[in-house]
Order: C-alpha cells, then structure tokens, then sequence
C-alpha cells in the first residue's frame, strides 16, 4: 500500500529542494503507513491530501524565497508579451475594420465589413478562449519540462498573469463588455494551473536529481 | 553574541529538538510542538521553521539511510548546536524573567 501518488508528486512539484522535498514527503508516508494501519487506507489517504493542501503555501512561500522578485519580474515579462500581442491585434483588428468602414463603407446602405459585425461580445469571448489555451498550455509546458518544482513555476506565471490581465484594460477595445475585465485574469490563472498540474500528471515518475550536499534556504 | 529572536514556534521547536534526542525529526517535532501549543501545525510550517533555525545556525542534522516506512526515503534528525543550546538557554530566561513580572503585578 502506498500514498495517494498524485498528491505525492504534486507535492513534491511544489518543493524547490530535493533534500526538503525528501524529508517531507518521507514524514508523510511514515505517518500515512500509520493512519492506514488504525484507521484504514481511505482515511488515510483523505489526511495525506489535507495534509499537503496544508503544507504547499508554507513550501511555495519559502521556495520561491529571495528569488521571487526577479522570478515574478521575468515571469511577468514573459507573459506580458504574447498577451500583449494577442490582445492588441484583437483590437488593432477591429480598430483597422473601424477605419476601412470610415474609408470605403457606405453608412446610408448599412453595408458593413465582417469585422465590424463582429459584436465586442463574441470578441471578448474568443479572447477569453485563447487566454484559456495560452495559459493552459504555457502551465502544462513549464510544468512539464520542469526538472524541480515545476508548480512553483507555475505558480509564479499564473501570479505574474494578474497585473498584466489588469493592464491590458486599458487596451481593451472599446465597447468591450464589463465582465470581460473580471473573467480574463481569473481564467488565466486558472488554465495556468489546470496546465500545471496536467504537467505534472503527465510527468513520468522518475526520481528527482539527488541531492548534492548541504543546502541552506529552502 | 549574536542575540535571536524567536516567535512562540521557533522557541517550542528548539525546545522539542533538545527533549526529544533520537527522535528529533521532523515527524517527532510536529507531534510534540502540536501537543505543546494545542495546534495542528502542518509539516510544511515545521519544516520551514527548522529549515530557518538551521539556517540561523542554532540546529545541525544529520540523514539516516533509507527507511522502508518512509518509502525508501531517509530521515533527517536534527540536534542542538551550541548557539542552539545558548539561544534556547536565553528564551528560557526571557520566560521566567516574563512570568516573574507577572506574578509580582499588583492585583
């Protein structure tokens, strides 16, 4: 009998140190073997979730450490430009549809070109999509190419989506709806972390790089 | 001498780590701090703060080879180091020191 191994690897993709993430997940085994004993391997395994849903903020908090500055900073800009560039061709578009309309549409005949029939609605909706697989699939690739703490990264790209989900409010086209401002920052995050942990159920089981001597944060 | 400040946790976690001996282990302390302070502390937050008090240099440890009630993984035991002894010598004081002024207030 063995703990629940999803929780376990996705614990252990929280802990930036091997030697830590050894002496975590070894604690919680031993007391899972425990539990399983007198309480049955189901409850057992409920404690070993609860336990690790405890444990993640506390390790994430000090895996990031001192590196968490320039991480969220890098990781911002990462996320920032492709965004960036998504959003704003999303609205140079209709802008540009806006202008050709000005140009060459005739307002008395009603004609309009296809972009411009295009409600902000449906807009935002398709934005809303791409967010959703932008994130996902950037969660599920860093996750998964992760060599240590692949949510910890994770963690750190869906953080670093926030202010840039609020700052591309202000590039939002006009006549945008409202709830498009509240819905794009929540499902970044969310796709991100729904690639995340895909990546890490994809990941094989192999083990971590040992550990190489004494390490001092974290 | 470097003086240490402590919160409430890393005083009781240096206290069980002195107590306990063998058994000073991550598994060990979290049982016996969360007995202490009435508190279900997660392994998380234990192994944070002995991961501080090493860093601080007042705990050392050592690995045991793998243990099959691990799952194959070792354990890490943790001792006291001299500043350790020093630092926990001083919360003690710092204690006593508080309690006295207590029970001399007037009633």
């Amino acid at each position: 009998m063995k703990p629940p191994w999803f929780t376990e690897r996705l614990l252990d993709s929280f802990i930036a140190n091997p030697e830590v993430s050894e002496d975590v997940l070894g604690d919680l085994t031993e007391e899972w073997q425990e539990r399983s004993q007198r309480q049955g391997p189901r409850a057992a395994s409920w404690w070993y979730r609860k336990e690790a849903a405890k444990s993640v903020i506390h390790l994430l908090r000090s895996g990031c450490g001192p590196a968490l500055t320039p991480a969220l900073f890098g990781a911002a800009l990462a996320a920032a430009l492709p965004l960036l560039l998504f959003t704003g061709w999303a609205a140079s578009m209709t802008s540009i549809a806006d202008l050709l309309m000005g140009m060459f549409g005739n307002g008395d005949s009603g004609e309009t070109l296809p972009l411009t029939r295009t409600a902000p609605v449906v807009w935002a909706a398709r934005a809303l999509v791409a967010s959703f697989i932008c994130g996902f699939v950037a969660g599920f690739l860093l996750s998964l190419l992760s060599r240590v703490a692949g949510m910890v990264r994770v963690t750190l790209l869906a953080a670093s989506w926030l202010p840039c989900a609020l700052a591309l409010q202000l590039f939002a086209a006009e006549g945008w709806p409202e709830w498009y401002g509240v819905t794009l920052p929540v499902v970044l995050v969310l796709s991100t972390f729904g690639g995340g942990i895909g990546g890490v159920a994809m990941r094989r089981s192999g083990k971590r790089p040992p550990p190489h001597g004494r390490t001092r944060m974290l | 001498m470097k003086k240490h400040r402590f919160g409430s946790l890393e005083l009781t976690v240096l206290n069980a780590v002195a107590r306990l001996g063998d058994e000073a282990y991550g598994l060990g302390v979290r049982r016996d701090v969360s007995e202490l302070l009435g508190h279900d502390y997660s392994v998380g937050a234990i192994y944070t703060t002995l991961a501080r008090l090493e860093e601080q240099g007042l705990l050392r440890s050592s690995t045991t080879a793998p243990l099959p009630v691990r799952g194959g993984r070792s354990r890490r035991q943790f001792r006291l180091s001299p500043a350790g002894r020093l630092a926990l010598r001083d919360g003690e004081r710092l204690a006593v020191r508080m309690l006295d002024l207590h029970k001399a207030r007037p009633a």
